[in-house]
């Protein structure tokens, strides 16, 4: 009952605030330039920004994925390799460069074309998850760490069956942040080129100056960010069970 | 055996805090060992059992052996994976299916806990898991450090009688503070030798 009683008290406050808003939108006190009227907004939304939201939001939990595959696969390489203590210089050095910064190289390298956007989502993912997997690595338990001389565990073993896992329980907030910035390349990568797309359509309605379109689609951003934030986060929960529970010692 | 040197500092400025020549273990079975708290005791079983691999750290036994896979030590820390079961944890040091419920039943533990998560497990449980994994890889010398507190005392029973049975052979190093604990463990008691600054630990003699 409380929570009916709660609920209903939020959707009067947000129902007051939307038709405040309207209301001094059409009396002119508030400029439709820096902010239109609700229903300005609402009816500013066009099929083509429908699509665009399912690509935008397909491109960047592709490249997230792609992303977090490459890291694994590129540390794993380098603790077979035996390069890890050497690690942290480069991963500084990696998230220094802006990613966004290589768009115009992979316009020339890639054309138009899905990859180029697809690679760029994955080099700005990778670029922010790298460090923090290692740092997982660098701190796991050492009586963890231990088992691979111990049990003469390849390294291919010990990383799948320790390593892996048992960096995972400190890895939500990486997880969380990168598939944010994922997102926000992909709405980024759109910019130079793409004919269908959250950025595309950001940046037909900047030329128009059509305020509207580009509050319309902030506000399906944030709709969609924190779908994948939560859809991600109990994706985690369900496969990191152990994450957070601590033995009775 | 003996430990031929021991010799471990925190940080490569300080002079060391466990500093051992020359100690023979000259013991079967089971043996206790004593100290002040915060004198090195549980440094002494991370050194030994091969904990430190840097150079602030030197340990070599005569005969020499190899103290990763020789040595075992089961201390505070929690050694089991918390995203593999009771069972699975087994498996992956070795154990068979077929020989799991055996096993747990050896120690005193339900077959029934096979499945369950080891963060599940209460104290008692979670150190008789560890202990059946290190007895199991048959090390020379198994370091338990303060085991035998915060269980009651079946259980304690059990593991004593187990460790015996398993391991007559070997030799088993407790730390226990408490003198009836270390009576009751065994008559082979050793305590911590200190230098004058009681700030390193020199030796072991046995009492």
């Amino acid at each position: 009952m409380r929570n009916w009683h709660k609920a209903f008290i939020g959707i009067v406050i947000v129902a007051a605030i939307v038709l405040g808003w309207e209301a001094l939108s059409r009396a002119g006190v508030i400029a439709p330039l820096y902010l239109p009227a609700p229903s300005s907004i609402v009816s500013a939304y066009r099929p083509q920004l429908g699509y665009g939201v399912l690509l935008t939001t397909g491109r960047a939990v592709l490249g997230f994925v792609f992303g977090v595959i490459v890291v694994y696969v590129a540390h794993f390489l380098c603790v077979a390799a035996g390069l890890d203590k050497h690690l942290d210089t480069q991963f500084s050095g990696a998230r220094a460069v802006p990613v966004i910064s290589v768009l115009p190289l992979f316009t020339i390298w890639f054309g138009y074309r899905e990859t180029g956007r697809l690679v760029v989502v994955l080099l700005a993912t990778a670029a922010f998850f790298v460090a923090p997997v290692h740092e997982a690595y660098r701190v796991l338990p050492r009586q963890w760490r231990l088992l691979q001389k111990q049990l003469s565990l390849s390294t291919f073993r010990y990383y799948i069956s320790v390593v892996l896992p048992g960096g995972l329980s400190s890895l939500a907030a990486a997880f969380r942040i990168a598939l944010a910035i994922a997102f926000t390349m992909a709405i980024a990568s759109e910019y130079v080129g793409a004919q269908i797309g959250i950025g595309k359509f950001l940046d037909s309605a900047r030329i128009t100056f059509n305020v509207p379109a580009i509050v319309l689609t902030i506000f399906l951003c944030s709709i969609i960010g924190v779908t994948l934030d939560r859809t991600l986060l109990t994706l985690y929960r369900r496969v990191v069970y152990w994450a957070g529970k601590q033995p009775k010692l | 055996m003996r430990i031929l040197r021991a010799w471990h500092t925190f940080t490569r400025s300080e002079s060391p805090i466990i500093d051992i020549e020359n100690v023979p273990l000259d013991w079967n079975g089971l043996a206790t060992l004593s100290g002040p708290s915060g004198s090195g005791k549980t440094t002494l079983f991370r050194v030994l059992s091969g904990w430190y691999d840097d150079d602030r750290t030197v340990c070599e036994f005569d005969p020499a052996i190899d103290r990763l896979r020789q040595v075992r030590f089961i201390g505070a820390h929690d050694s089991l994976l918390p995203w593999l079961s009771v069972e699975r944890n087994l498996r992956f040091r070795g154990f068979l299916v077929e020989g799991v419920g055996s096993a747990l039943e050896e120690v005193g533990l339900d077959r029934e806990i096979r499945s369950r998560p080891v963060y599940e497990l209460s104290y008692g449980m979670y150190k008789r898991i560890e202990l059946l994994i290190a007895i199991a890889d048959q090390p020379d010398l198994l370091l338990l450090d303060e085991f035998f507190t915060s269980i009651d005392d079946e259980a304690k029973t059990a593991i004593r009688d187990y460790v015996l049975l398993a391991r007559p052979q070997y030799q088993t190093l407790v730390i226990a503070h408490e003198q009836n604990l270390r009576n009751w463990l065994s008559p082979v008691s050793y305590s911590l030798v200190l230098d004058q600054a009681r700030q390193c630990v020199t030796g072991i003699k046995r009492l």
